[in-house]
């Protein structure tokens, strides 16, 4: 019985060994991970300032550099310089710049172009985007930080997914009497799958702060996916169409009538209008396409993941921005047709389906010269889009 | 393979070191789920973001 024992302690102990050092060794080659988000009072969640984010995926190796205000940009300061015209890039991971390196980002390819092309000043393009911010987030970003920063104009990168995520915010939000959000309170919405999640994830707080726990359960569910393509396709199609768990909603060809879910964004556009009039300040919107919009062969594996089929699919939600857009006299890019008339493939990752460096280099050609035909960088009192009707000044 | 799993099963059961055997069934076990799980993505899928 004594030997048992003893044997029984020393395989105890050699097990503890090996999970220890492994636990070790996945914080080693985890070690500049870094967190993504962290949850903001006001914002919901925001960057953590001067983190190092590395990923490494099938599809790209990136590694993204916050800088001390929070934002993915190189540093810069709060005060303007003189002779600079600066403009605030606001906008979700697109505009961040999932699977890109920070040169390669729209914004920077815009901030490089329009300096080519020379003019009196120089010009800074901040890069504000942060993955899954939509409207209602960025009038609140712009009532806290961004008019800090004295942009001279505001580019917003409206996203289809935009429709979700501020019909998710505005549930957690908390409002003033006039309707404006105060905040978004840090609760987490559901989001595509999390019930996944919940399910296999460990409920046990120790093994939830194992590295190593982490690192199984992420290859489990990379297995899972694998041997399930069918099984999250025609799970994908039960949900479409349902704005509580669908963020590809405004491509669904059973959405039925959303535009409600629309007009709800709308309100925060117009919001971050009013509150940039108010400070003199220039303002554009600007969308782009998803994959499903413009190709049969774009975004090959993710698409099937989200219950897409292989061809080209119609979205009414550009429609519904230009005629926000042109009723309040914003100008409007939407770049669809640039990605259409594009020679190059891929412009999106096959899986991930965000930008790929072509796809921004695309985004960045098309926002330059829309910048430069709208002469967006003329000074503010010369910038009503003379092209649009303004039904309400 | 086989012939590698075993000469290890015989080489702790010579020497009595079966204290070995959870290190190596730790290791192969990791390196398989690796190994199969590698060439997919769904792990974004599932993302939270906090």
């Amino acid at each position: 019985m004594k030997k048992f024992l003893q044997n029984l302690g020393l395989v105890l102990v050699s097990t503890l060994l090996i999970l220890g050092t492994l636990e070790l060794g996945v914080r080693y080659l985890h070690r500049n991970l870094g967190k993504y988000p962290k949850k903001d009072p006001i914002l919901h969640h925001a960057l953590v300032p001067n983190a190092v984010l590395e990923r490494i995926k099938d599809e790209f190796a990136v590694t993204y550099r916050i800088n001390s205000l929070g934002l993915r940009n190189e540093e810069f300061s709060i005060e303007k310089p003189q002779d600079t015209f600066r403009v605030l890039m606001l906008g979700d991971s697109y505009t961040f710049g999932i699977g890109v390196e920070i040169e390669e980002t729209f914004a920077k390819q815009l901030e490089k172009r329009l300096n080519a092309a020379g003019g009196p000043k120089k010009i800074e393009v901040i890069n504000a985007g942060v993955s899954s911010y939509s409207p209602i987030i960025e009038y609140l970003f712009l009532v806290h930080k961004g008019l800090s920063y004295q942009p001279d104009l505001v580019i917003l990168n409206y996203d289809i997914s935009d429709v979700q995520d501020d019909y998710k915010y505005t549930q957690i939000a908390e409002f003033d009497a006039e309707g404006r959000p105060l905040k978004v309170n840090p609760i987490e919405v559901q989001y595509y799958y999390r019930e996944i999640r919940k399910g296999i994830a460990s409920n046990i707080p120790l093994l939830q702060k194992l590295r190593l726990h982490q690192f199984i359960m992420e290859r489990v569910y990379q297995l899972m996916g694998k041997r399930d393509v069918p099984h999250y396709y025609e799970m994908a199609k039960v949900i479409s169409g349902d704005i509580e768990y669908d963020r590809d909603l405004p491509m669904r060809e059973n959405a039925g009538d959303w535009k409600q879910h629309f007009d709800s964004s709308a309100k925060y556009l117009g919001l971050i209008d009013e509150l940039l009039k108010e400070n003199n300040i220039a303002f554009a919107i600007a969308t782009y396409p998803y994959a499903i919009l413009i190709s049969e062969q774009e975004w090959k594996i993710g698409r099937r993941l989200r219950g897409f089929d292989e061809k080209i699919y119609p979205t009414k939600l550009f429609d519904y921005l230009a005629e926000f857009c042109k009723e309040r006299g914003i100008p409007f890019l939407n770049s669809t047709p640039d990605f259409i008339a594009a020679q190059e493939y891929p412009l999106y990752y096959a899986y991930d389906g965000h930008f790929t460096p072509a796809g921004h280099a695309i985004a960045g050609k098309a926002m330059t010269q829309f910048v430069l035909d709208k002469q967006l960088l003329a000074p503010k009192s010369s910038l009503v889009d003379k092209s649009h009707h303004v039904a309400n000044p | 393979m086989a012939e590698l799993l075993r000469d290890l099963w015989m080489f702790m059961k010579v020497r009595k070191k079966f204290w070995l055997a959870p290190i190596i069934v730790v290791l192969l076990l990791m390196g398989t789920l690796i190994v199969l799980s590698q060439g997919s993505a769904i792990a974004p899928f599932i993302y939270t973001l906090f």
